[in-house]
């Protein structure tokens, strides 16, 4: 009997095995399947939502900025161009924007584009019940939106905010009201219709999600016929999939990788500037008394030579910042008369003449390698170049959510002296960013200095574009003056094209937008 | 302890958030899951909602964390199912040809395979054959899930691993088991060398060789973390590393939990083989 129930079991054993081997062989080898226009991707993570108004992570812009629009966009250089909105007005006070919306935009379900999806984009996107993490950036600034007419809308602000029409690119995208009020919120989370070139077409939760051509866009007819946005996150991997042609473009590729495979055969790699920055903020409320005097903080910047380290660490992949923000922001055309120079002897000077303690050690604190790109060498770097200029150093890495903790801590830790952080602005407008991390008692703020703050403050309410650029560039000024940070450098976004795919990535986005990539047969 | 552990990181509201996050928005995150009360109180409301079979809502993907863990245990059965039976597989067939040999070449050579399959990293392992077998010879897929072909680097790496292991101990087993009386008896009574060594060595031979397949197979789940993201497959090593590394409780939880029930499940099923093995232990 047992026997008998053992035979059994080997011989299912074995026909299962048979079965798969059947399946194996018969099954078609993926390995260059995909056709001339199907455009296939490698991102390196999942995304994490699908939902236009739960945006979560970074990665999510991957789906969002094809499948969706707002009322501006980006053009390939990372300028403002209007998309679902053709015009706006801004009163004088700054506190009401009036848009005049694109005619005959179609939501890929076929329903008409009017002013009640723009009001209602708005309610959701303050909906408690949505929980919308980024609710602050746009929506929350809104006080009402007013429909005028179907294609004139008013969005009256809380206060002026002369950046709205950057940070509605990316944290105001159109969700559809006749489609959602009919189908709720957790059916639209599955299945999201938008107005952008790509229509949402299938996912598969850690695998992939396909979008389809719109044919029906209102201007920006796609070249493929299809995408696949493909998840893999080991970077080796990733990269494996541009060598053997299964994906056709490989996003965020590891620098490493970029500086050895320039001279591929099969793929280029491509790189554009980005707001992805690096930079040491200097503790100034912390136990050493030293990092209180500008004169420090400034031999600090000199100690450091950015185009060496920068050259070590990035491979070249890097824009090299002489100030605060990256050349392309809005205000950055700033050129300073006394930029930091690299000139580790009259550091030192300057230092012995601010009775700095050269006894006292500095203790310099960045993330692990990994998520931050070069964290630890670059803490490394750091202090190596302050230990050439006399200055001792402490090194302390630490793990990537420790380091997020410690840098978002609501108390700061007093022992910690520079503090390395990596927090990408999300477009031209680097003011979130300067305020986060250097307003007295902000989220990341290590810093603090009652004129820096007054001027932030006046950043966050000046009402038009115009003279938001004028105090940008003050902001920029003070910031350079005081030597608040040391600044360092904003990594490119680095890309992996396939030699037959027509692929020019947009600056400042890291993220890519894929309307306008052709493929042509292999 | 998982629950305590994993609050132990310290606050996932800086790793769910976006670096845009406001100090209100965190605070406004803390107080939607019930971060904000005690640790007391967090852990007798996460019970209360365990008893009613709700584990909670991923802090990150806003989805129920079971439904969204139990997506991936699919792929990972699939993936550990299959790498445990190849691994069975080669184990069982070395190991015996080790045993019955008796030829010190082919001894060397099986105890080779064991100690370079049990000193790789899977990591490496894997990206070795990736560049051997999809970049310089592009017959396999080098990542993904969904066809039988993206079945076999995978599988292959993880069951290299466990096969060293199995090999091994059916070595040792089937060559004590080929010293005892029953099989001097048997070649004494003529019967044929492939019945004695199959049916009735290796039966007896199979019993500490089960219990550890139960171990094993355990071990290959908490391998395939490393597999999993090697070769981008979709399971619960992905999940279990994205939850942990944004200290997505909920997920962890229920990682933790459903792991728990599989090892729970291998255990039963390697006690009911072990007694249709052994008559005795029915006793």
């Amino acid at each position: 009997m047992k026997s008998r129930a053992l035979k059994s079991t080997v011989r299912q054993l074995a026909l299962g095995a048979a079965v798969a081997l059947i399946f194996a062989s018969a099954a078609s080898n993926p390995l260059h399947a995909q056709s001339k226009s199907s455009l296939t991707v490698a991102l390196g993570a999942d995304l994490v939502s699908v939902d236009p108004q739960k945006l979560v992570s970074g990665i999510d812009h991957s789906f969002f900025a094809n499948v969706f629009e707002s009322l501006f966009a980006n053009d390939a250089e990372g300028n403002l161009v209007p998309a679902l909105a053709v015009s706006v007005t801004v009163s004088t006070d700054g506190l009401v924007h009036e848009f005049m919306l694109r005619p005959n935009v179609k939501w890929h379900n076929g329903d008409a584009f009017t002013a009640e999806d723009v009001r209602f984009t708005w309610q959701r996107s303050i909906d408690p019940e949505i929980k919308n993490p980024r609710a602050s950036v746009v929506a929350a600034k809104i006080r009402d939106v007013e429909i005028v007419d179907p294609l004139r809308v008013r969005i009256h602000l809380k206060q002026p905010d002369a950046s709205l029409h950057e940070n509605m690119v990316t944290y105001f995208y159109m969700a559809p009201k006749k489609l959602i009020e009919r189908i709720g919120n957790d059916e639209y989370g599955k299945a999201p219709v938008g107005t952008g070139p790509f229509r949402f077409a299938e996912r598969k939760a850690r695998e992939f999600t396909r979008l389809a051509a719109f044919e029906g866009h209102w201007g920006r007819v796609p070249k493929v016929s299809e995408v696949v946005l493909k998840v893999v996150a080991d970077d080796q991997t990733r990269m494996a999939q541009i060598q053997t042609g299964e994906s056709d473009i490989v996003t965020s590729v590891p620098l490493v990788f970029g500086a050895r495979m320039q001279g591929a055969k099969d793929f280029k790699i491509v790189r554009v500037p980005s707001f992805g920055n690096a930079f040491m903020v200097i503790n100034n409320r912390g136990n050493n008394p030293d990092l209180k005097k500008p004169e420090v903080r400034r031999a600090f910047n000199m100690a450091i030579n950015r185009e060496t380290l920068a050259k070590a660490l990035t491979f070249g992949f890097a824009t090299l910042h002489e100030s605060p923000c990256t050349p392309g922001m809005i205000g950055c055309d700033i050129k300073f008369a006394d930029a930091y120079k690299y000139d580790p002897a009259a550091a030192r000077a300057l230092l012995t003449n601010a009775g700095f303690h050269f006894n006292r050690s500095i203790k310099v604190v960045g993330p692990a390698t990994g998520r931050v790109t070069q964290g630890k060498e670059t803490v490394e770097g750091v202090a190596q170049f302050l230990n050439a200029a006399g200055i001792k150093t402490t090194i302390e890495i630490l793990e990537y959510g420790t380091w997020a903790t410690t840098a978002f801590a609501k108390e700061k830790d007093p022992s910690i002296d520079l503090y390395l952080l990596s927090a990408p602005d999300a477009n031209r407008d680097s003011g979130p960013r300067q305020l986060r991390t250097l307003k007295t008692g902000e989220a990341m703020s290590f810093y603090s200095d009652a004129a820096l703050d007054e001027e932030l403050t006046k950043l966050g309410t000046t009402p038009t574009l115009a003279a938001y650029e004028d105090q940008s560039r003050r902001v920029f000024r003070l910031i350079h003056d005081q030597s608040a940070v040391i600044p360092l450098w904003a990594y490119d976004s680095i890309y992996a094209v396939r030699s037959n795919v027509k692929y020019e990535p947009f600056k400042y986005i890291t993220w890519p937008i894929l309307w306008y990539a052709e493929k042509a047969a292999k | 302890m998982v629950f305590a552990l994993a609050r132990l990181t310290g606050d996932p509201a800086p790793l769910v958030l976006p670096t845009e996050a406001t100090a209100k928005d965190m605070q406004f995150f803390r107080q939607q899951y019930g971060l904000d009360r005690s640790l007391p109180e967090q852990y007798l409301i996460f019970l209360g909602n365990v008893l009613r079979g709700d584990f909670g809502v991923s802090f990150r993907y806003r989805e129920p964390a079971i439904g969204f863990v139990m997506a991936g245990l699919g792929p990972t059965l699939r993936l550990t199912g299959l790498a445990m039976l190849l691994a069975v597989g080669i184990g069982f067939g070395l190991g015996i040809l080790a045993a019955v040999a008796r030829s010190p070449w082919v001894d060397r050579a099986v105890n080779l395979y064991a100690s370079f399959g049990q000193a790789v990293p899977s990591f490496w392992l894997g990206l070795m054959l990736v560049i051997l077998f999809s970049i310089n010879l592009p017959w396999l897929p080098s990542s993904g899930h969904g066809t039988a072909w993206h079945y076999v680097l995978p599988v292959l790496t993880l069951s290299i691993f466990a096969s060293a292991s199995i090999t091994r101990l059916t070595r040792a087993n089937m060559a004590e088991a080929m010293q005892a009386d029953f099989v001097h008896m048997e070649r004494v009574l003529g019967l044929p060398e492939v019945r004695i060594v199959l049916r009735h060595a290796l039966r007896n031979a199979s019993l500490p060789i089960v219990t550890y397949l139960g171990l094993q197979f355990g071990l290959l789940i908490g391998g395939a973390i490393v597999t999993e993201r090697v070769f981008a497959w979709p399971g619960l090593g992905q999940i279990i590393v994205d939850a942990i590394l944004h200290r997505d409780y909920p997920v962890i939880q229920a990682t933790v939990l459903v792991t728990a029930v599989m090892f729970m499940l291998i255990n039963l099923t390697v006690d009911v083989l072990c007694m249709v093995l052994d008559p005795r232990l029915r006793a």
